[in-house]
């Protein structure tokens, strides 16, 4: 009768369990995701208490903006599912091209950040103005340090990866990095329908 | 690259500009939320991949965009 070799390790039962990337940045994800909602929830009962108020915020903010860094980061969510694609498919050349372009709409979204910050306090606008710009300043500048976290996580990813450190079926770390990155999209889709078109 | 993963890229921008367009026209914010949480549920199935994933993920992943659509209902 076949038996199980002795120093065969016995399957591990919450392996069906373990999430894409491993379950730390998804520890991450959920915790970064839940403090967002509930800065967008003070975000929300503040608004409810000064209606006019925020809609004076919100006409001064330039809306199309917005829409082209919500564009830009969609745009780089779709490069790095791409670069993750062909990494897999063991074409390191291409997948270094998908996540440069990822890393490169990561650099663009805080650069058109950091002009739309120059232009805001350039008319006066800052953080603890009232409530409206105090809590623009702090959920859009929360936002803005993960993407620049994102970017460094995918700049030292692709180091590696031309490094020859990933191969065929060890792409955990790639996956994860892209989790993080795509978070910061994840979270701007719920900031930008609150702060810039509600 | 990957036709899935251009067609949910497509579906997203698509979105975004429907999004924009119903803010602009000061349509009632319930929409704007609903739009956010499909966009928020395609990131999350493809693009994070929990498609790949258990269920429990996916439940958990929908939960906290069930939140924040009825967050954004009720406080607006």
């Amino acid at each position: 009768m076949p038996s199980t070799p002795p120093s065969a390790a016995p399957p591990d039962p919450w392996e069906r369990y373990e999430p894409p990337g491993g379950i730390l940045v998804w520890i991450i994800v959920f915790v970064e995701v839940v403090t967002f909602l509930a800065g967008i929830g003070v975000f929300l009962y503040e608004r409810g208490a000064d209606p006019e108020g925020f809609a004076r915020g919100r006409d001064l903010l330039d809306q199309r903006l917005a829409l082209f860094n919500t564009l830009i980061l969609l745009t780089g969510g779709w490069c790095m599912a791409c670069g993750l694609t062909e990494l897999r498919r063991d074409d390191r050349d291409r997948s270094l091209r998908w996540i440069g372009a990822a890393i490169t709409c990561g650099i663009a979204f805080l650069v058109v950040k950091g002009v739309e910050y120059g232009a805001k306090s350039g008319q006066g606008h800052v953080f603890g103005e009232d409530p409206f710009f105090t809590l623009y300043f702090a959920l859009t500048g929360f936002h803005f340090i993960h993407v620049a976290v994102a970017v460094a996580i995918l700049l030292y990813l692709a180091v590696k990866i031309r490094q020859g450190r990933y191969r065929v079926g060890e792409h955990d770390d790639v996956a994860a990095g892209g989790i993080f990155w795509h978070l910061c999209d994840f979270i701007w889709l719920f900031l930008f329908p609150t702060l810039y078109l509600l | 690259m990957n036709r899935a993963n251009t067609l949910v890229w497509i579906l997203l921008v698509g979105l975004t500009l429907l999004s924009f367009a119903l803010g602009e026209r000061h349509l009632p914010s319930a929409a704007l939320f609903l739009v956010a949480a499909t966009k928020a549920w395609f990131v999350a199935r493809h693009f994070m991949e929990l498609r790949h994933a258990a269920a429990v993920w996916t439940f958990a992943a929908g939960s906290l965009i069930i939140a924040f659509v009825f967050l954004g209902i009720v406080m607006t």
